[in-house]
């Protein structure tokens, strides 16, 4: 499983939404969101943006459909350095 | 470069001695580092002397090959060429043999550098491309890591000449670390790594792995804060149009040297949120539209690779591309040591299904000595390197050929048309371990006419 803590969420919005705006359009309080992570802008051209949001505060998706969409999973990534073996146990930066 | 040979030598009393006591099973070092080496061969000691002989002649007796018995002896060392092409018939006089690699001397995890930062500038013909005046000069380099520490690029003579832009890096939120002070770890390796093959690339410090990012841990991150990294990048790239901001360089390239080990730190399979298997994704249409915007983006194709997979690959070795770094849009890269030689570790294709199946797309120089990022003797290693390497040749590239004349995707597409064979490939075209072969940067130089 993923960060289990927070996933992300795609909202449909004319304009950039701010952090309340982005709450209200998913039905959720402010302090569900990630507010350092804020309102990120995937492709304004189709009305997209993304917010991070607690995972036990994740909306249901609306019978029908609705202005947003998820959750995608942030899942931990790391680096590819120097691989580690069952014989080794590193030296790799990172 | 340092090449791995076989030589025949007359008999002598060392290595009878050596081969005595290899047969006997005792230590056959002593004897053997005794033993009258010709000039230009470094023995190496672990491996014994082996009788074989009246080398030369058609058979003979069993028992000439005895020890006691043998005319000549097969020893192991490594002669000091520019190039593999070069390797002497003879040295005094005395028979070369190739000792090519097969797989059980695969270089893996825990193998020594195979040559260092000279091997990879020749093997990529950075003299050349610096004739050319392809030297990364106006182009920015984006490292998405752990952070830079300017300091020991600066202390390196590679990489004396390293800079990296404050204004137009990232700083976490929540953290105040400034660009080019990060803690010496895998994001310097990277830097120097670039600055290899684009010694005049401008580097943007983007510490996305980050130990104290939010959600961050020793040698890693998560997603969504590369996500917002990249939001940022496309903001200042293709959307603000600030005169002080990215669009002041003629290219920009982002050096993605992470992923994802396995499959269990996604959402399950079959999930429409999950991340490795779904372009969908918001962090990968995010990708698809900064490639599309002009921005060259490299990633790692990843360490899962048979025979040699990192630890935290669990055992899986196919369908381990995944995420972004399996994007048609984005350079997969490949690892090779510096004898043009596959990585033991690195991924190999195709990819995970439901994204860009041929992956990776080309083979960079990786395992060397480079950055000594943690001292002497260590490699700069993993996919990280090749990577690294590879987006350092596309900013050499791009110092003459600009993003709105050849698109990343015409580029990437040259790369991989102009790739060498890799030694023991005898089809062109894809292949599962190499792709389309190694990257050739001054071939594209030359396609190009700069």
């Amino acid at each position: 499983m993923a960060d289990p803590k927070k996933v992300l969420m795609t909202i449909a919005a004319d304009k950039p939404p701010s952090l309340a705006e982005a709450a209200a359009l998913l039905g959720v309080a402010v302090a569900d969101l990630n507010a350092d992570f804020g309102v990120v802008p995937i492709d304004p051209s189709q009305s997209l943006y993304a917010v991070e949001i607690d995972t036990d505060k994740v909306p249901a998706q609306p019978a029908g459909g609705g202005p947003y969409r998820g959750p995608f999973s942030s899942p931990r990534i790391v680096p590819l350095g120097t691989p580690r073996s069952k014989s080794s146990s590193g030296g790799d930066p990172g | 470069m340092q090449v791995p040979v076989l030589a025949v030598l007359p008999s002598q009393a060392p290595l009878k001695e050596a081969a005595a006591a290899f047969l006997a099973g005792d230590d056959h070092r002593d004897a053997l580092s005794s033993a009258k080496l010709p000039s230009g061969l470094a023995l190496d000691s672990f491996f014994p002397a082996v009788p074989v002989g009246s080398h030369g002649t058609d058979g003979g007796p069993a028992a000439s090959l005895l020890p006691e018995a043998s005319e000549h002896f097969a020893v192991r060392g490594t002669v000091d060429v520019d190039h593999i092409s070069n390797v002497p018939t003879h040295t005094e006089g005395h028979p070369i043999f190739s000792d090519p690699v097969i797989s059980p001397f695969l270089t893996c995890g825990g193998t020594p550098p195979v040559g260092g930062t000279a091997e990879v500038q020749q093997q990529l013909k950075t003299a050349a491309l610096a004739a050319r005046g392809l030297d990364g000069a106006k182009v920015a380099v984006a490292i998405m890591d752990t952070g830079i520490n300017l300091a020991h690029l600066q202390a390196q003579p590679l990489s004396r000449g390293a800079f990296v832009d404050i204004a137009n890096s990232w700083v976490v939120p929540g953290t105040t670390t400034t660009p080019g002070f990060h803690p010496l770890d895998h994001g310097t390796m990277c830097a120097y790594d670039v600055l290899i093959g684009a010694p005049k690339a401008t580097l943007l410090d983007y510490p996305v792995l980050g130990s104290k990012a939010p959600g961050g841990a020793l040698g890693g991150g998560v997603l969504s804060l590369a996500f917002k990294a990249y939001s940022q990048i496309m903001s200042s790239w293709a959307v603000s149009f600030d005169a002080n901001g990215l669009t002041k360089y003629d290219a920009l390239v982002i050096s993605n040297s992470w992923g994802i080990f396995h499959p269990s730190s996604d959402f399950p399979e079959g999930h429409p949120g999950r991340y490795i298997d779904n372009s969908r994704h918001p962090f990968n249409q995010l990708v698809g539209m900064l490639a599309r915007s002009g921005a060259d983006i490299v990633f790692a194709a990843g360490n899962c690779g048979s025979p040699c997979a990192d630890i935290s690959c669990s055992g899986l070795t196919t369908g381990t591309i995944t995420g972004a770094n399996a994007l048609g849009d984005v350079l997969t890269l490949a690892g090779c040591d510096t004898a043009d030689q596959r990585v033991g570790y690195s991924s190999q294709g195709p990819s995970i299904t439901n994204m860009f199946q041929n992956k990776p797309d080309v083979t960079a120089y990786t395992h060397f000595q480079g950055s000594l990022v943690t001292g002497t003797n260590t490699p700069d290693g993993g996919t990280s390197a090749a990577c690294a390497v590879a987006a350092g040749c596309v900013a050499a590239l791009r110092t003459k050929l600009k993003p709105a004349a050849t698109p990343s995707a015409g580029l990437f597409d040259q790369l991989r048309a102009t790739a060498r064979r890799p030694p023991g490939v005898a089809a062109a075209g894809w292949n599962a371990d190499y792709g389309f072969g190694i990257i050739d940067p001054d071939a594209v130089a030359q396609h190009f006419g700069v």
